[in-house]
């Protein structure tokens, strides 16, 4: 669920830098403060990496106490069926190690899970990682379209309405984006099924060709996906650029541009954009977990062969290794993707490649 | 307002004949005659207050049972015995439509709520506290603020199972620090004031600060994101349901009904439709009003400069 807090432009604040990123305190009766480091686009990647990895290690401790709350006996019940013996649910207590303490379990699961040894499902008899791996490149690609048709029209948009501040156009466009934000991703999609699928029959009505279709099929199979992906994101990203540019454009050095007689074209992109481009990736990057879990909801509106669908199926099926081992890879893209626009940022912005303490 | 020029005209502007008016002028407007002082909050007033008597009372409405199965042949379309047809199993699509709204609100409007009560009375305190009371609590906010709300959500109930109780606290688990953050951020431009520091002379107890003197401050803020959350919530809250993991069948919920019915599209849209729509229309109004309201209070303007 996107979080852009869409009125406010800027949207959500990047998260405070973890702990372990605080400067060390300057020692006393020096005047001027030794550089903290002779790579600082080296550290603040390591910094960000550092933050990402604790923001897993969150998502795995919640994700294993939150299923991993209900009491051993039930879980081998779950497991084995109602009708069992209680030394036959013992045996399988003990087998499965559900009798040692919660924290010793959570270890060798995380263990386990890092060193790749991803369990097997008590619910479908097959090795978790075989069922989730081949899944997480389809999600992966149909994320990274999405993004990458959302992005270029977000900006084309939102620099329409920045010079057209206070019109009817932009009063206009404003109002859609509160509309359409508005909608959540799965009645988006069903619109799309019911105006492409259903009525035009120009595209099939699920994504389930993606496991057995040509590869024709494979690419229609994709549309209705990354459309309605696409349909929820821009509304946000399309208001920050917004303001962003809204920013640049009302910039002195912008004015000034225009007020010696450069081309628009080149002051717009040159000048303004150029600037605009860093608080915008910024926010966007802050968002993109929220837009991105839209995914999610899109597979199971669409039937696309992704870990979203896998996720909600496991969910249901009380399949808990899937479960977790999916609300760990799926984190783990969420992060990756903003953690990719984020250095995105740097490329952008010359300062920071060049900034010394 | 960060052209030079416009710092500039301000300066030459000649003193106001009428500082009575001026100062008038400058009073914030109350939550209220914001939303209906432009078509954007009207509009959104007007479906706010349609979808709200629908969810309410149209399940007095209603002219067939919305559980029972075969009040009509299947997927038929609409007909005067069934106006919205029925759906798959038979089920009076109408009935089902005019009760179904009560969960996307109830339940966000709970869960916003606590998340406003929690969220917001520690963000208060953090501002107004300060030092290692709000270094403890901001940090607290921002470890919950990375975690992916919708994983969250999914992987708490795939624990705790779905119930009213557990969705309300998990919808509101995810608002919690966000909420938190923007009342912390609306207390500290507020805490610097004198009336508060003037309360803190008198004595009062902090609970009596927080609540007379900077409570009524933030409020307008606090109002415009209560609003957005509301429309979040919603979102929220269908989209469980859709996935089959809020609200449980029989019930007849929009979000269920979309998901139900969503493989008879072609012979029965408008078991699929009436409840996508339902949906749509209240979470548009919601977000309408909220937007109404947050553009009130950072109103934006582009005087003095140079048209790109």
């Amino acid at each position: 669920m996107p979080e852009a807090g869409l009125p406010t432009v800027a949207g959500e604040e990047p998260a405070a830098a973890p702990p372990q990123s605080a400067p060390p305190a300057p020692s006393p009766g020096r005047a001027i403060r030794p550089p903290r480091s002779r790579f600082p686009r080296l550290e603040s990647v390591a910094r960000q990496l550092g933050a990402a990895l604790l923001t897993l290690l969150v998502i795995s401790l919640v994700t294993f106490a939150a299923t991993n709350i209900k009491s051993p006996t039930d879980v081998a019940r779950n497991a084995l069926g109602r009708e069992t013996s209680e030394s036959q649910l013992q045996a399988y207590v003990k087998q499965h190690g559900l009798d040692k303490p919660i924290y010793i379990r959570y270890g060798n699961w995380l263990g386990d899970f890092v060193a790749g040894d991803w369990g097997t499902s008590a619910v479908t008899g097959r090795e978790v990682r075989a069922d989730v791996l081949p899944r997480l490149g389809k999600t992966l690609l149909l994320s990274l379209v999405a993004l990458g048709v959302a992005l270029p029209i977000s900006i084309l948009v939102g620099v329409f309405m920045a010079r057209r501040i206070g019109s009817w156009e932009d009063l206009s466009l404003l109002i859609a984006t509160v509309v359409l934000a508005a909608l959540p991703e799965f009645v988006v999609g069903i619109g799309l099924l019911m105006l492409f699928a259903v009525t035009l029959h120009w595209l099939p009505v699920d994504s389930t060709a993606l496991s057995f279709g040509t590869t024709v099929e494979k690419m229609k199979a994709y549309v209705l996906p990354t459309l309605t992906l696409v349909i929820a994101m821009v509304p946000y990203i399309a208001r920050i650029a917004r303001g962003a540019a809204q920013e640049s454009l009302a910039a002195p050095y912008t004015q000034a541009a225009l007020l010696r007689g450069l081309p628009r074209r080149t002051v717009i992109w040159d000048h303004a954009m150029r600037n605009a481009a860093v608080p915008l990736v910024n926010a966007v990057a802050i968002n993109l977990v929220y837009l991105l879990s839209g995914v999610i909801v899109v597979e199971n509106v669409f039937a696309f062969p992704g870990i979203g669908q896998a996720l909600v199926q496991a969910i249901a099926q009380g399949d808990t290794l899937t479960v977790q081992a999916i609300a760990l890879v799926m984190g783990a893209m969420f992060i990756a993707i903003s953690l990719a626009a984020d250095l995105l940022v740097v490329y952008f912005n010359p300062r920071l490649k060049a900034a010394t303490a | 307002m960060t052209s030079g020029a416009v710092a500039n005209a301000d300066v030459l502007e000649p003193e106001p004949l009428h500082p009575a008016e001026e100062e008038e002028d400058a009073r914030p407007q109350s939550a209220w005659r914001t939303v209906i002082g432009n078509v954007e909050g009207q509009i959104g007033l007007v479906l706010g207050v349609l979808m709200l008597g629908l969810i309410l009372f149209g399940r007095f409405f209603a002219p067939y049972s919305v559980t029972e199965l075969g009040v009509g042949p299947q997927t038929a379309g609409p007909s005067t015995a069934h106006l919205l047809g029925t759906d798959n199993l038979g089920r009076d699509v109408f009935s089902r439509f005019l009760a179904g709204g009560d969960t996307i609100l109830l339940v966000p409007l709970l869960a916003v709520t606590l998340a406003f009560v929690v969220g917001g009375g520690l963000g208060m305190l953090g501002a107004y506290a300060r030092g290692q009371v709000d270094a403890l609590i901001t940090r607290t906010f921002d470890l919950l603020l990375t975690l992916p709300p919708l994983l969250l959500v999914l992987v708490i109930i795939a624990g705790l199972g779905t119930s009213k109780a557990v969705l309300v606290m998990t919808v509101a688990l995810v608002f919690l620090p966000r909420v938190g953050r923007v009342v912390r951020g609306a207390t500290q431009a507020v805490v610097t004031n004198d009336y508060v520091a003037a309360a803190q002379a008198r004595g009062e107890r902090t609970t009596a600060i927080l609540g007379r003197e900077v409570l009524p401050n933030i409020a307008a803020p606090a109002i415009a994101d209560f609003a957005l959350r509301i429309t979040y919530g919603v979102i929220f809250v269908a989209t469980l349901n859709f996935l089959g993991l809020g609200a449980q069948p029989p019930a007849p919920d929009w979000g269920l009904m979309v998901a139900d019915s969503r493989n008879f599209l072609s012979v029965a849209p408008l078991a699929t439709l009436a409840p996508a729509a339902g949906i749509a229309a209240l979470s548009i109004s919601f977000n309408l009003i909220a937007d109404a309201l947050t553009r009130h209070l950072t109103r934006e303007t582009a005087k003095g400069v140079v048209p790109v």
